[in-house]
């Protein structure tokens, strides 16, 4: 791609008038490292705009004056420049340019040389990320980028992942970045009823050519009003000239949970548990054991069980029930060619992934399309297809505390409870008789098997384009987008499973489309002069996006067997839904330096959009960079252990429009019923005063290069100020209404970048080591909410001073040794058994202060060695999973083997374990499982997320075969954690109760080329 | 020339991108198709009628009919226990803090809504022009509608006359009579808490006027009538402790109604039916969409049964059952979750033991078992013809009252006895009732109102509403809850008194 913006950069550039004395040179441009041909290499005229890019055999011929001298340029290389003289052929090797000053950048409706980069751009190494088992792309950019920060929602394949680009920006709009997939502004919205659906999962990563993340608001503002949590530009791959090439890739592999919770087997279980009815009721531990086992577990005859009938009881691990050995698959085949004309790409994928918990597996076909015709000198023609279709089977629940959801009953199942019936049917299903002991009363295992649920997403991101050279430096791009989304999904909850026992069974059914349409008009005008470079971008947009949905649900099916709704009895609701907004715009961008060395860039966007009040429908999104290339000074020149530097300084607005379609208006809205008849209520209050935020931010930025650039790197210092917050800013709910959004408060975010690249290794024997390394620091702070408010009342995370996700809880005080009771620190810390909510404090926050990744590549003759550690520092979260588990069998579900083993027992022992209690809150006192440092857990950790070790088959092995490359390679994903976490996984955000989670994985696999 | 040309075209594409820029606000208009604008939402027949069932909706929320108002009554008095099934009901029945009434929000978002549409009418214009009836229709159900917001905010956060701890009293509740529909008037309402009676002179006034305006109840007590109307002013005058007018009005509804009192020979039956046969009033869910759901249902709160009758099958979690005063006062006689022995009380037919699907079996309250043909989905009776012979007893009973009447108030004891104990009339008991006088009668009055309406949510108001401790602790695991402790009353809001000086909490919270 970045070959072939650059080509097509110089072609427009190729309508020059023929000047007096003009001589036709011939030549080829090769590379000096294989001699093969370089095609697509520019061949330009020194001081002129005149120019050709080499053909697919590296070939050129071009009409120069007598006098000129050419530049020869292409990506990767080092440009050379040679007079023309008498000769009329002219051949040129390059070298290859390791140090990649040249290479150029994509950033918002151009692409830029990386040396004349003023913003906050983190390019991610595509080589790294491709043919990992990972589904959707957000999940590649994890450890791969400063100051991107990526956690999932879960382990679903093709669930959710939340990426914040310089920390949090928003409380009630939306966080995630602006993804743009070339050019198209993808509507990232998950529109999944039953399952979480990732709308970046329609895209295979080995079509990826590029990923460049935009972090400070000078260089989003050209995306004005969506820049303010950062853009992520993914450009995809495009053909070459010359021969045609095929490339086919697959892997396959398995998967195996990453932890399985340890809890109590039956014994253990009946122990604590009639532990907790004793010391609740006092009427003997024996009786407790007995009524334990014969009424709460109830197993059969045991009203007179001996312990040794006790003992013998038999376990049942339900977790083991509800998972499986994953696997992973994926084939895929890549081919690209083309002619001086016309090029193309190809690329095509088929990827199955059977997920480690049972039913959330994902298939996924991928199709893709490009092709790019230079119809006359003077206009390029392009169009790129990615069609997608991704099926996931649909879990009970994502998320949350359903009896039904295995991911949350499986840990906390009474470990006596079989699964299986003797004759093989499933045990304790409703209509069966067998009653179900415990609060989790449902077989799960049996409501995994029966209830069938399923999510598809069709997806079309596709574009044209047409560019036109009107001068030789004025260019016109006429450029349109579409963005076209169907989810469908079906859920059949079986009759035969409690939720569908009562109903006879109940089906519900979804079909929602997204069509997201975008034009964009632009005109490039650049000029160089005299050490003056000039790049002027104007350009007009134009968005809208339309929403739709249709659902339906009814119950009462015949049996089982029938699952579609034509069946059901009784049809309980029809549903249909729209959506819309539109959004123009107009931009401009001026990019300006003097000999490379002094830059300048300017850009301004004016959008405006149907979201906001019709007072404030427009907003003006300026910004300024400006950058120094110390290194291109003359005193400079002698300091040979610096080999770049340059410094960097922006100061940029950006906006977020992340909130609903219609917040500004004053509704009524239908949607209640009564009495067989609809009925309509107010549900908003018109706000015409509503606008975005305001997202400014000031960047600071070194760039340098050491030791002829062994060691090269970026720091970043950032201040980022949020204001006009859009909140939700709450009524007296006398007024008939609970709140209205509105623009108040106002947050900041600031903090320090490093990335680090270095080759600390480079033998003349063939080895080479190289490390990535990079780290970020963000402090965020809620600096201003409305009325003068300190604290949100709604959520008192959210607190002036603080950042978003404090933690205001009550503190846990230990175990009272001569009772057994939890003890709680009062606000003056003291210490009580029932702490009440003037005794919470600030604890700490759910943000991390640090994160960042760390990359090392080994290379030697054709062996790869590849591993990345990823770690977050500075976060403190609770887990709801962890907190059911930590009940001590106060209720009749299963707990941690490490509660159980610390439990309080006898008096003056010292543990942080209260002793079980029925119910969980003793006389006068507090439940310990709720809201206290007891239940609030450092998330702090490294992860070895990803080992790859690769041996790509000798070249001269190979010479006699079609092959051009063969490699081989062996995979690891999330193979060791560091923390110090009880639950399942310390990267999840969220209350992780009952969410499935995620695996690691082994693959194999292979690529090669032909 | 090309300087021209090129001039040309930039200047064409400027043109182009500013015209489209003025234009801009057509360009970028969207308008939602499932919501209307509120400026205009309230101006055709249609929309009105549409914006008062809007307003009938209310009734059905779990905050409000749909459970609490059902059901809080007997969990924070001495009907219900918890049986820590799901674990809900276990704050009420202990009458534990801010387990409670929360439904501050929902009536008041409600009263707004009535007030909008009350506003709305007179400027209503439409051809062929809206006929008096119809605006009498509209304005008799959102005046009773509103009275009945009020009155349960009133019962509910502030004491009721005449039975007051004046240490903990705070006044009534605010009362809005002007509807907000823009963000100016939003902020501007900053309201403090009434005078008690002010709230009930309003809920008075809007009651007698609903009354003049509203038709006979006709076959669906779902919608507000005239006979709703009078038996809602009854309750609120007894309340009140004008027992005149509480009079006054139960003979209007007696008059009209009086022959649907069920008799012991359909009692159990008549409750089977989805319509109570002595309905007057009464939240409807009529299609399974409204169902609540298998969480907060009335069923699955007060049974585990899906079928009377059927233990073997488990349907909702039963959470709060009968407390062994209630099951005693029932004539139910029982060990464990056995019944072993019924009295002829024909009530308590209702009640049988559950299902053990959920944890050890209880004697279960069938008030409430699907009966609209879908588990969970039942109608929540707020105001039934029998409560006025109730009502009128205990205006004749209550000593100082100025319709005092022994003998009418045993007349009216028996007429409820008379249809509820098999062969009451040859009973010793009947022989008995005629002895009853001053307390004895009152409290076997009060005693037989218990067992009538218990699971129906009116036992805590009755105690509160005579200032009266309830006595709990006979049940072991409970506390008794004295009128002067400050849990009687409900905390409001946090968040309203957040944002208003001007309102004053409850006392203790």
């Amino acid at each position: 791609m970045k070959k072939l913006l650059q080509s097509l950069f110089f072609l427009m550039l190729m309508a020059v008038t023929a000047l007096a004395q003009e001589r036709v040179i011939t030549g080829t441009v090769t590379s000096a490292e294989d001699n093969k041909p370089l095609p697509g290499a520019s061949v330009k005229v020194k001081g002129t705009q005149t120019g050709v890019s080499t053909s697919a055999e590296g070939k050129y011929t071009l009409k120069v004056a007598a006098n000129a001298s050419l530049e020869f340029r292409s990506l990767g290389f080092v440009s050379q420049s040679r007079n023309v003289g008498t000769s009329s052929t002219i051949n040129v090797a390059l070298e290859s340019d390791a140090k990649g000053l040249n290479e150029v950048v994509i950033t918002g409706y151009g692409v830029q040389k990386k040396r004349d980069v003023i913003g906050a751009i983190s390019s991610v190494n595509i080589s790294k990320i491709q043919n990992r088992p990972i589904v959707s792309v957000d999940q590649a950019l994890q450890g791969r980028a400063a100051g991107v920060l990526v956690q999932s929602n879960n382990g679903i394949p093709g669930g959710g992942i939340n990426v914040r680009i310089r920390g949090v920006g928003s409380i009630q709009a939306g966080n995630q970045p602006l993804y743009v997939i070339d050019g198209v502004q993808l509507n990232t919205r998950d529109d999944a009823s039953f399952t979480q659906s990732n709308p970046l999962a329609f895209l295979n990563s080995s079509d990826i050519q590029s990923i460049e993340v935009l972090k400070d608001a000078a260089t989003a503002a050209i995306y004005g009003a969506q820049g303010a949590n950062g853009v992520v530009l993914i450009t995809t791959k495009k053909g070459k000239a010359g021969d045609t090439k095929f490339s086919f890739g697959s892997f396959y592999g398995s998967s195996a949970l990453l932890k399985k919770l340890d809890v109590l087997n039956t014994q253990d279980y009946v122990t604590v548990r009639s532990e907790a009815l004793e010391n609740r009721y006092r009427d003997g531990l024996a009786a407790n054991r007995l009524y334990t086992v014969n009424t709460e577990l109830r197993i059969p005859n045991s009203a007179t069980f001996t312990e040794q009938q006790i003992a013998a009881l038999p376990t049942y691990d339900w977790q083991d029930e509800v998972t499986q050995n994953g696997s992973i698959q994926n084939y895929e085949l890549g081919i690209s060619g083309g002619n001086e004309k016309t090029t193309f790409y190809i690329g095509t994928s088929y990827n199955v992934n059977e997920a480690v918990f049972k039913k959330v597996d994902f298939r996924r076909g991928t199709f893709k399309a490009d092709i790019q015709n230079k119809a006359t000198d003077k206009l390029t023609l392009n169009a790129s297809l990615n069609l997608s279709t991704y099926n996931q089977a649909a879990p009970f629940a994502t998320d949350g505390s359903f009896l039904g959801n295995p991911a949350f009953s499986s840990s906390l199942m009474l470990p006596s409870n079989q699964v299986f019936n003797a004759d093989g049917s499933y045990f304790g299903l409703p209509g069966s008789g067998q009653a179900f002991p415990g609060i989790l009363n449902q077989n799960i295992v049996a409501v995994n098997d029966y209830n069938s649920a399923d999510q598809r997403t069709n997806q079309l991101v596709g574009n044209i384009s047409a560019t036109y050279a009107i001068f030789k430096n004025l260019t016109f791009k006429s450029y349109y987008a579409l963005d076209y989304r169907l989810t469908q999904g079906k859920n059949y909850r079986d009759p035969r499973t409690n939720d569908g026992f009562a109903r006879r069974g109940l089906g519900q059914v979804q079909s929602g489309w997204n069509t997201n349409f975008l034009t964009t008009q632009t005109l490039n005008y650049s000029e160089s002069f005299n050490g003056h470079t000039l790049n002027v971008l104007g350009g007009f947009e134009y968005k809208t996006e339309n929403q739709q949905n249709i659902s339906a649900s009814a119950d009462g099916f015949p049996s089982e067997q029938f699952r579609y709704l034509n069946s059901a009895a009784n049809p309980l609701s029809v549903a249909e839904f729209f959506s819309e907004f539109k959004r123009m715009s107009g931009f401009g961008k001026v990019d300006y330096n003097y000999k490379g060395r002094y830059l300048v860039g300017l850009t301004a966007r004016y959008d405006g959009s149907s979201r906001f009040g019709a007072n404030n429908m427009f907003g003006l999104f300026p910004s300024i960079q400006l950058g120094w290339n110390i290194k291109s000074e003359s005193f400079m020149k002698n300091i040979n252990v610096i080999s770049s530097l340059k410094l960097r300084g922006s100061y940029g607005t950006t906006g977020n429009d992340q909130i609903g379609n219609f917040d500004s208006r004053g509704l009524y809205g239908a949607g209640s019923v009564y009495n067989g008849a609809s009925g309509i209520n107010p549900s908003s209050l018109p706000n015409p005063d509503l606008k975005w935020e305001r997202n400014q931010s000031l960047n600071l930025g070194l760039d340098f290069g050491l030791f002829k650039e062994r060691l090269t790197g970026s720091l970043e210092v950032y201040n980022r100020l949020t204001s006009d917050l859009l909140l939700s800013q709450p009524l007296q709910v006398t007024s008939g209404f609970s709140g209205f959004t509105s623009n108040v408060g106002q947050l900041q975010n600031r903090g320090v970048e490093l990335e680090l690249n270095s080759i600390n290794l480079d033998t003349k024997w063939g080895l080479k080591w190289s490390t990535n390394f990079n780290i970020a620091y963000n402090k965020n702070e809620v600096k201003k909410l409305y009325g003068g408010l300190d604290v949100l009342a709604s959520n008192t995370s959210i607190r002036v001073g603080y950042p978003l996700g404090t933690i205001f809880s009550q503190r846990y005080a230990g175990v009272n040794p001569a009772t057994g009771r939890p003890l709680f620190y009062d606000i003056n810390n003291n210490i009580t058994y029932l702490p009440i909510a003037a005794d919470r404090v600030i604890l700490g926050d759910s943000q991390p202060e640090f994160y960042g990744g760390f990359n090392n590549t080994f290379e030697y003759k054709g062996f790869g060695l590849d591993f990345l550690f990823q770690y977050e520092y500075g976060r403190i979260v609770s887990d709801g999973q962890i907190s059911f588990l930590m009940e001590n069998a106060n209720r009749p579900f299963n707990t941690l083997q490490s509660i159980f083993d610390n439990r309080w027992r006898t008096p003056g022992q010292i543990t942080s374990v209260p002793r079980p209690f029925d119910t969980g809150v003793e006389a006068q006192g507090a439940n310990a499982v709720t809201g206290s440092t007891r239940t609030l857990f450092k998330a702090d950790y490294i992860r070895l997320k990803n080992v790859t070790f690769s041996y790509n088959l000798p070249k001269n092995w190979l010479a006699k075969s079609k092959f051009s490359q063969v490699r081989l390679y062996a995979q690891g994903t999330n193979l060791l954690t560091y923390d110090d976490f009880p639950g399942y996984d310390p990267e999840f955000v969220g209350t992780a109760t009952g969410i499935i989670p995620q695996s690691k994985n082994y693959t194999f696999g292979i690529q090669v080329g032909f | 020339m090309k300087k021209m040309k090129l001039y040309h075209i930039t200047g064409a594409i400027l043109t182009i991108g500013l015209l489209t820029f003025s234009s801009c606000e057509k360009a970028l208009k969207v308008d939602p198709r499932q919501s209307i604008d509120i400026e205009t939402a309230l101006n055709s027949t249609g929309n009105i009628n549409a914006a008062i069932t809007g307003v009938y909706s209310r009734i059905k929320s779990t905050r409000t009919y749909g459970r609490d108002l059902t059901l809080f009554g007997d969990a924070l008095a001495d009907n219900g226990r918890f049986t820590n099934k799901s674990g809900r009901f276990s704050g009420e029945t202990r009458n534990l803090p801010n387990a409670h009434f929360a439904n501050w929000g929902t009536y008041y978002t409600g009263i707004n809504e009535i007030n909008l549409i009350l506003e709305a009418i007179p400027q209503l214009v439409t051809v062929p022009a809206v006929t008096q009836a119809q605006k009498d229709s509209w304005e008799g159900q959102l005046r009773f509608l509103r009275a009945l917001f009020y009155f349960d905010l009133a019962r509910e956060y502030a004491y009721i006359p005449g039975a007051v701890v004046s240490s903990l009293d705070k006044g009534g509740i605010p009362i809005l009579t002007k509807g907000v529909k823009s963000i100016n008037d939003a902020i501007l309402v900053l309201p403090a808490r009434s005078p008690i009676n002010d709230v009930y002179e309003l809920i008075r006034t809007d009651l007698t006027t609903a009354e003049t305006r509203l038709g006979n109840l006709g076959l669906s007590p779902a919608l507000a009538s005239k006979q709703a109307a009078q038996a809602l002013l009854a309750r609120v005058a007894l309340y009140n402790k004008d027992y005149t007018t509480a009079k006054t009005y139960a003979d209007l509804v007696i008059a009209n109604q009086g022959g649907k009192l069920m008799n012991s020979g359909n009692y159990a039956s008549g409750w089977r039916r989805s319509v109570n046969p002595e309905s007057i009033f009464e939240a409807t869910f009529t299609i399974n969409a409204e169902n609540v759901g298998v969480n907060e249902s009335l069923q699955t709160s007060s049974t585990t049964l899906l079928v009377a009758g059927n233990p073997a099958v488990t349907g909702g979690f039963g959470d709060l059952v009968p407390t062994n005063s209630l099951l005693s006062d029932l004539g139910i006689s029982f060990s464990g979750a056995t019944i072993t022995a019924r009295s002829t009380d024909v009530r308590n037919l209702l009640y049988e033991t559950g299902t053990t699907g959920r944890g050890a079996a209880a004697i279960e309250c069938t008030k409430y078992l699907g009966k609209n043909g879908f588990p969970n989905l039942d109608n929540a009776i707020i105001l039934r013809v029998s409560e006025m012979y109730f009502i009128r007893a205990e205006a004749m009973a209550t000593v100082g009252s100025s319709v005092f009447n022994e003998t009418a108030a045993r007349a009216d004891l028996v007429s409820i006895k008379s249809n509820r104990y098999t062969g009451y009339s040859s009973s010793t008991m009947a022989t008995d009732d005629q002895t009853l006088t001053g307390t004895a009668l009152f409290n076997e009055i009060f005693r037989q109102k218990r067992i009538e309406y218990a699971f129906e949510g009116h036992r805590f108001f009755d105690f509160k509403r005579l200032g009266r401790d309830i006595i709990k602790s006979g049940q072991s695991g409970y506390l008794d809850l004295l009128f002067t402790n400050f849990l009687v009353l409900p905390p409001i809001p946090q968040s309203e008194i957040d944002g208003n000086k001007k309102l004053v909490q409850n006392s203790g919270y």
